[in-house]
This record gives C-alpha cells, sequence and structure tokens, in this order.
C-alpha cells in the first residue's frame, strides 16, 4: 500500500499543516485525510503544490510498503 | 420538475406510497371478514394472494425509505443500496409465489386459460422486477463507490 509521509516532511521543513494546507490551497480537512493516510487518491495538482512548497520530490512524500 | 428536495416529485410519491400502504394494510386485515360476511366463492390460490400482498406491500415500505433518502437530496448512500437489495430480494419471493400459484392452477386445479395466462404474466413480471431492481441495486452500489473515492480524493 502507498503511505504517505507528509508528517517527516514538515518536520523536516518546520512547517505546520495549517501553513501547509493554505499554501496548497485546501482544507486542514481534506490535509488530515491525507496526513493520515485515509484519502483513497491524490491529484497530480496537489501533489505538484505540496512537493513546490515543501521543495521535495513525490517520492520523498509517498512510499509503497508490501503486504499491508 | 424537481425530483430531490423537500417539495421535489420523490416527496409527492413518497406521500402516495404512504397512503397506498396504509390502504393495503387495511384490505390486508379486512380482507377475512369481508371473505367471512360475504362469503363468495373463493378461489383456492388465495392462499398466494395473501402472501404476495404481504410482499408487495413490504417492496412499497422499501420504496418509501428510498423516496426519503431522496427527499434528504442524498440518493447515493448506504440505505439506497440496502432498501434496492432488500426489494429484489422480497419481490424475488414474490416470483416464487407467483410460480407456485402458475404450477398449481396449471396442472393441479387445471384452470381456464385465460387465468393461467395472467399468472405467466405476473411471474414474468415479478422476475423482471426482480432483475430490475437488483440491477438498480449493484448501479447504485457502484456509484456510491465512486462518489466515496471521489471525495476521498485530495
Amino acid at each position: 500500500m502507498i503511505i504517505v509521509n507528509l508528517d517527516v516532511m514538515l518536520a523536516k521543513r518546520k512547517m505546520s499543516s495549517q501553513e501547509l494546507a493554505e499554501k496548497i490551497g485546501i482544507t486542514q480537512a481534506n490535509l488530515s485525510i491525507l496526513k493520515t493516510n485515509k484519502g483513497k487518491a491524490i491529484r497530480f495538482s496537489t501533489l505538484d503544490a505540496i512537493c513546490k512548497t515543501l521543495r521535495c520530490k513525490p517520492g520523498d512524500i509517498l512510499e509503497y510498503r508490501e503486504g499491508e | 420538475m424537481e425530483i430531490l428536495g423537500k417539495k421535489g416529485l420523490g416527496s409527492i410519491l413518497k406521500i402516495l406510497l404512504q397512503i397506498v400502504l396504509v390502504f393495503g394494510i387495511g384490505i390486508l386485515v379486512a380482507f377475512p371478514f369481508i371473505i367471512y360476511y360475504a362469503n363468495p366463492q373463493i378461489n383456492p390460490n388465495i392462499v398466494i394472494f395473501y402472501p404476495n400482498a404481504i410482499c408487495l406491500l413490504l417492496i412499497v415500505w422499501q420504496f418509501i425509505g428510498l423516496f426519503d433518502t431522496l427527499k434528504k437530496s442524498n440518493p447515493f448512500c448506504e440505505n439506497t443500496v440496502k432498501r434496492l437489495t432488500s426489494a429484489s430480494k422480497v419481490s424475488g419471493v414474490a416470483s416464487v409465489f407467483w410460480i407456485f400459484d402458475l404450477i398449481y392452477e396449471a396442472f393441479i386445479a387445471k384452470a381456464v386459460s385465460p387465468f393461467v395466462l395472467v399468472l405467466c404474466f405476473m411471474v414474468i413480471l415479478f422476475i423482471g422486477v426482480t432483475i430490475a431492481l437488483y440491477i438498480l441495486a449493484e448501479l447504485f452500489k457502484q456509484g456510491l463507490e465512486y462518489k466515496n473515492e471521489n471525495e476521498l480524493t485530495i
């Protein structure tokens, strides 16, 4: 399954969830869904905005774990 | 005309179905008394008509619940799928009753052909309704899955 490691990246960039949500233009509730791995899919536009804001690559925030 | 919402077609149909349900239950309860006092010549297949009437009323009951979700403007929900599946199952049971009745009338009672034709029509009708409701339930199930997926796409 795909794991979203947004918390790690947020800690590295010393950025709060609220700040990220505001910068990428999504609600805190939606960001929370993403962070807690409850989301079913992520739009390229959202991924693009996250990578741009956190100055990272998709692989830094998305991880594949086998057998879960 | 609007279908969803409080002033939509769904609400009007719900009221109509509630009236049908109340009258249906009334007739079902009063029927043995009517027969007792009127004392008409009764066909033995009345035994099948009674459970069939209960099945029909159960389907009406499911549809009342279904139109309730239309009233709340939220047709793609778990409740719709459950109610359509239940209605489909009840309709399937009613089809079996009609088949039993058809077999009885055609082969045991050797009833006149117009009556047997009517029973054939009822069997086909109820099997059709069962399949249609089942397909509708599956469609709503797929729709619900798409809706959930769309809602959880960030």
